[in-house]
């Protein structure tokens, strides 16, 4: 089990909270772990970063990673 | 000719000099939104002296814009901001070539209106125009400068610009498909500091300006974030692999049989969107009746005649309703949309529902109180 850090922008800071530690495997079993927890988060289009790399797919996570969760702007 | 004075202070940087002061006089930048964003973006390119600048907008300058929207003054309340923001900017600079779109990009016009440019700064402040502006800058393969504000956060990104391995991204590669709308809220909801977007704009003209005179490396295939409160800044690296989503038009034909208002879930099918500029005269039309759907206390009030019904007793009061035009309006637009399908569900088809875009916020002053 890999303990990581999440930070969060937007949106998404406001239902997730400030940053925070987590431990998962990896990036699907985390999302749903946070879906179960924040029920908010459910089905918001956010991108996930893996030590600044936005990911397309599940990966692997390792202590110390930082997972980023970033929402769409609008605003102008 | 341009004047070597006027740009001596950045023709004096090292690696910039008289070939770079060069290409950005012979520069064609188009700039999509004049408000919060277009600001400082036309401010920065303007001053540093781009040779032709297109400023796109469809708006007209209120009071709720006055705070971050540095180009326009009390006085310019009322008038299209497209005609303020040149008449500042033409002072500042002489030098530069402006031509002013007074005009909301469409699928219709934007393909032609991209091609004059050389490059394009996405400045607009909805996901709606965003997308389509994605899309066409993608098909056209036209240089993007995205900006993006949330409350005290922002986004920039440079797209279509090929890195050194040839690969290109877009807002797509970030963000496939649009968000549901009320899922992100916007600057008139959320709120928005005044100094946000001159900070974002302000990187996005730095880009620009990079970009374009080769300087540096500009945020190419990289999404950067600022939080503002604390300072935290991240450059993230956008994913190659293309979306897969059938709703993206792959050629310029399918753009342009494209509905970005229904794309964005923002647009029902049988409600009519007025925007601000068209609704007086909107109002005038035979047989057409104006409802207020906001609360009483709520302000400015209209000038045009109206009724007023507040969103929660709409269905209750419907029997009041026996015009065959009806518009909704609100304060931001969201509430009419609402009441317009409320309306919808209760008029059926031989009524005609339309709703004010963008709400009273955004209208004319001499039409409100």
């Amino acid at each position: 089990m890999s303990r990581i850090k999440i930070i969060s922008f937007g949106r998404l800071k406001e239902i997730l909270g400030s940053d925070f530690e987590a431990e998962a495997e990896n990036t699907d079993i985390l999302m749903h772990q946070l879906n179960e927890r924040f029920s908010l988060l459910k089905d918001l289009k956010l991108r996930i970063a893996v030590n600044q790399k936005i990911i397309s797919e599940n990966s692997p996570l390792h202590n110390n990673d930082v997972v980023a969760l970033m929402p769409p702007y609008s605003g102008g | 000719m341009w004047n070597p004075e006027r740009y001596d202070r950045q023709v004096k940087l090292q690696n910039f000099g008289i070939h770079a002061q060069e290409k950005l006089t012979s520069a064609r930048i188009l700039v999509i939104g004049a408000g919060g964003l277009g600001c400082p973006v036309l401010q920065y390119l303007t001053a540093a002296g781009v040779g032709n600048i297109g400023i796109t907008d469809d708006d007209l300058v209120s009071l709720s814009n006055l705070h971050r929207q540095v180009l326009y003054t009390s006085d310019d309340i009322g008038t299209l901001k497209t005609e303020a923001a040149f008449k500042r900017l033409g002072a500042m600079n002489p030098e530069v070539a402006f031509d002013i779109i007074s005009a909301r990009i469409t699928t219709k016009n934007a393909i032609r209106m991209i091609s004059d440019y050389d490059l394009i700064l996405d400045c607009s402040d909805n996901f709606p125009t965003r997308y389509l502006l994605d899309d066409a800058c993608r098909l056209m393969k036209k240089p993007l400068i995205f900006g993006a504000v949330y409350q005290y956060e922002g986004q920039v990104a440079v797209f279509n610009v090929p890195d050194k391995h040839g690969r290109t991204t877009n807002y797509r590669h970030l963000f496939p498909e649009p968000p549901k709308p009320g899922e992100v809220p916007d600057c008139n909801d959320a709120g928005v500091l005044g100094v946000l977007p001159g900070m974002i704009g302000s990187i996005q003209a730095a880009e620009a300006i990079k970009l374009i005179t080769g300087t540096g490396e500009p945020l190419i295939n990289k999404l950067m974030t600022i939080n503002m409160l604390d300072y935290q800044t991240a450059v993230f690296g956008i994913p190659y692999e293309d979306p897969v989503n059938a709703d993206i038009p792959s050629t310029v034909e399918e753009f342009e049989k494209m509905n970005y208002e229904q794309h964005c879930g923002i647009l029902q099918d049988g409600i009519k969107n007025i925007s601000p500029l068209v609704f007086k005269e909107a109002s005038k039309l035979p047989d057409t009746l104006i409802i207020d759907v906001r609360e009483p206390d709520e302000h400015p009030k209209l000038k045009v005649p109206y009724i007023a019904i507040p969103l929660s007793q709409l269905k209750q009061r419907f029997s009041e309703i026996h015009s065959r035009s009806i518009i909704l309006v609100c304060q931001s637009g969201k509430r009419s949309l609402a009441g317009a399908l409320i309306l919808q569900e209760l008029a059926g088809p031989d009524i005609t529902i339309s709703h004010l875009e963008g709400g009273i916020q955004n209208l004319n002053q001499e039409i409100n109180e």
